[in-house]
């Protein structure tokens, strides 16, 4: 079972993003903002990372810079959902490899899309 | 006090009349004088001729008397016993006053004989080393002091030189006789006859001279030119007609001088003016302004100039841009204009920043100063600086602002989307999942209309377009009706509600809907930040002053750093659990300016895990309250 874990500061989000993706069998963690994802993942690395980027304490750029500082041989992809055009994160998000863009507003079907792509993908690397 | 030309008009009328009255004075006199100098001059005259003509008579007489007396014989000189000698009866038959003596002297200076005028006495002979042997004359002093012209001659006996014959004559003097008297008398009165007459005819002739004078002096005195109209004798008519001509030619070229002065005063007044005027304006100008001349030289800054660039006018205008110039864009600006100015009159901005931490914002605009007259003609340039300051924030705050309405909008919008898209596939089937899906859907919709209440509500205060409604509100049932709204939420049953009211509170005097949404915020926050098992107490008190109204929770509490914030717009707490509680950060802003509308105030008192206590404080001073009856 992948683990994934949600980062938005939105607890209504957070709460229906979280039981979509339960339902289709990920074990789902969740954290209000940078620092507290930070910390879920010192304590154990998930297997897909989603961010919003608007948060207090810790942006999700912040977030990404940082985990890209402490862990740069990554293996786990992010996906960060922003509705900010993607013009202004061309420059930052250039040196962070395995990091994809999802528009807001989110969709499930989406979200549930790009990772499972991203699982067969991998699924096809491994193998 | 006397302008140049009114202090030399009065210096010419006081050198006029002085002239007109000394002249009067001075004629008769002067007249007069004449008159007996010119008496005095004819009578000396006529005196000294008649001297020289007894003394040229007087030379004739003795030369031809002592000759021919000279000529006779010694002996018949000498007087003979008996009778009367040659000299006397000579002497006698003369009968010439001015006969002094007739003297025959020989050669050992013995006087033979004589004849003398009374009081006269034959002056001593002073004879000559060499004796002259001809008839000679010479003058003497008598003993008495009598000047003496006295003829001689040597008398010859036996051809030889024997004795001297002398004659002397009184020297005529310049003395009047008796006879003398009359004809001079009568002279005298005609020359001092003729003088009244010369004076009456030289008036005469005078007299249009004295007119014009005169009128000179009136036309003086009046400060204004008229022609000088007289009637003259033919001689004197040519020259009036030339003086008559000057003065016209004068007037004229004073009228001329005067209108041109008159032009220029206007002109100079009209140009003082406009300079001042422009000047006024330009010192009143909320922008600084600099007028940089076709060299690029600085040639004015208005006082605005210092004030807003920090240097003083004097060093702008006579410094270098280099020296005082307080960011490089600005030189650049000025650098760029000097001499060449802008070519357009579509000004450039330039933007720059100022300040010790370049915190003003400054807009730069050049402009061409054109001639009036000519467009084609550049008198230099025009620099105007303007602080944009303000207007930048406000831009920056109208910016944040609409990205933070914009931000609160769509993420409810988001969850909105999530949900309808899980009711939508295979989650709809799940009764469980589709009631979780309505709650949040729910939740989210009143979230967005709260949202967008508030936001519509504190947009019309702050723009002051919302009409404050005051009506007297029961106090008491007002406060009691509002927290039991409050207190009906999904979290209340973790809560415990208390409320306090004193008894007897006052009827107040306000909006009641406005009012109850400033209790309804502050009251939901207090719900909202609450743990479970937390007391949510509303009480109010009154004194003589006020009627304070006070809402505590004793939930998560506010950060120290973040109680300065909260009642700005769109502030959210960081705090990870405050965070996990929806909100906007437009409640308490809201809730504040209804409060200020209602003259009272708004603080908070809070401790992070202790809780917060919000004061509404309204002052009975305001003339808001009225004592129930």
């Amino acid at each position: 079972m992948k683990s994934i874990l949600l980062v938005d500061d939105e607890p209504m989000i957070l709460r229906v993003m979280r039981t979509a993706l339960e339902k289709v069998g990920y074990k789902v963690s969740t954290a209000v903002d940078g620092m507290d994802a930070l910390a879920k993942i010192a304590a154990g690395h998930p297997d897909i990372l989603v961010t919003d980027i608007e948060m207090p304490r810790m942006t999700g750029k912040e977030l990404c810079l940082e985990i890209q500082t402490t862990i740069p041989d990554r293996e786990f992809p992010i996906f960060v959902s922003t509705s900010l055009t993607a013009l202004e994160h061309r420059e930052w998000s250039r040196k962070i490899p395995n990091l994809v863009f999802l528009e807001k507003p989110i969709s499930i079907r989406k979200l549930r899309s790009a990772i499972a792509e991203f699982i067969a993908q991998e699924d096809t690397v491994t193998a | 006090m006397l302008t140049g030309r009114n202090s030399a008009r009065f210096e010419n009328m006081f050198v006029f009349k002085h002239l007109r009255r000394s002249g009067n004075d001075r004629l008769g006199l002067v007249m007069i004088v004449a008159s007996l100098v010119a008496i005095a001059l004819s009578v000396a005259t006529l005196l000294w001729n008649q001297k020289q003509n007894r003394e040229a008579q007087i030379r004739v007489q003795g030369v031809s008397l002592t000759r021919m007396l000279g000529e006779l014989p010694y002996s018949q000189l000498q007087p003979t016993q008996g009778q009367q000698d040659l000299l006397s009866t000579i002497f006698q038959s003369q009968n010439d006053e001015n006969f002094a003596y007739a003297a025959i002297i020989d050669t050992a200076d013995r006087l033979i004989s004589v004849a003398t005028a009374p009081g006269i006495t034959v002056p001593p002979m002073d004879w000559p080393d060499k004796p002259a042997a001809w008839l000679s004359d010479r003058s003497v002093v008598t003993s008495s002091g009598e000047r003496i012209i006295e003829f001689f001659t040597p008398v010859h006996a036996d051809g030889e030189t024997t004795a001297y014959l002398r004659l002397g004559y009184r020297l005529p003097g310049m003395g009047v006789s008796m006879e003398e008297i009359p004809f001079l008398a009568t002279l005298a009165l005609i020359i001092f006859l003729l003088t009244p007459l010369f004076y009456f005819l030289v008036r005469k002739e005078v007299r249009p001279l004295k007119e014009a004078s005169e009128r000179m002096t009136t036309i003086v005195e009046s400060d204004q030119f008229r022609q000088i109209d007289l009637r003259m004798p033919d001689e004197l008519s040519g020259f009036l007609d030339r003086f008559t001509a000057f003065v016209d030619f004068a007037k004229n070229r004073i009228d001329c001088l005067e209108v041109e002065q008159e032009k220029l005063l206007t002109s100079r007044n009209l140009v003082s003016y406009s300079k001042s005027r422009v000047e006024a304006v330009l010192e009143a100008m909320p922008e600084a302004v600099l007028i940089l001349d076709q060299s690029g030289n600085i040639k004015y800054a208005n006082r605005r100039t210092s004030t807003l660039l920090g240097v003083s006018r004097d060093e702008v205008v006579n410094g270098n841009p280099a020296d005082w110039c307080v960011s490089e864009e600005l030189f650049a600006v000025i650098s760029k204009y000097a001499g060449q100015p802008p070519a357009s009159r579509l000004a450039e901005t330039t933007r720059l920043n100022v300040g010790a931490e370049k915190e003003r914002n400054l807009a730069v605009k050049a402009y061409p100063l054109y001639s009036p007259s000519d467009s084609a003609d550049v008198y230099g340039s025009l620099i105007v600086i303007r602080d944009v300051t303000k207007e930048s924030m406000s831009q920056r705050q109208q910016g944040e602002f609409v990205a933070h309405v914009a931000h609160e909008l769509k993420t409810p919008l988001n969850t909105l989307s999530l949900c309808t898209e899980a009711l939508l596939d295979d989650d709809g089937d799940d009764p469980q999942s589709r009631t979780d899906a309505a709650n949040v859907i729910l939740d989210e919709v009143q979230r967005l209309a709260g949202l967008i209440d508030n936001l519509l509500n504190i947009t019309r205060i702050e723009m002051g377009e919302i009409s404050i409604d005051r009506q007297q509100v029961r106090l008491h049932e007002f406060l009691e009706d509002t927290f039991k709204v409050a207190s009906r939420t999904d979290k209340g049953s973790e809560l415990t509600f208390d409320l306090e009211l004193s008894p007897g509170l006052s009827t107040i005097l306000a909006d009641k809907d406005l009012f109850r949404i400033a209790l309804n915020n502050l009251l939901t926050n207090a719900v909202k930040y609450s743990r479970p098992g937390g007391v949510v107490r509303m009480s109010c008190e009154e004194t003589d002053q006020a009627i304070r109204i006070a809402i505590r929770d004793d939930g998560i509490g506010i950060a120290e750093d973040d109680q300065d914030r909260i009642f700005e717009r769109f502030f959210r707490s960081e705090d990870p659990e405050a965070r996990s509680r929806s909100g906007h950060g437009l409640g308490l802003p809201l809730a504040r300016d209804i409060v200020q509308l209602h003259y009272g105030t708004l603080t908070v008192t809070s401790a992070p895990d202790e809780g917060s206590e919000f004061v509404i404080q309204i002052w009975k001073e305001a003339g808001m309250l009225k004592q129930v009856v």
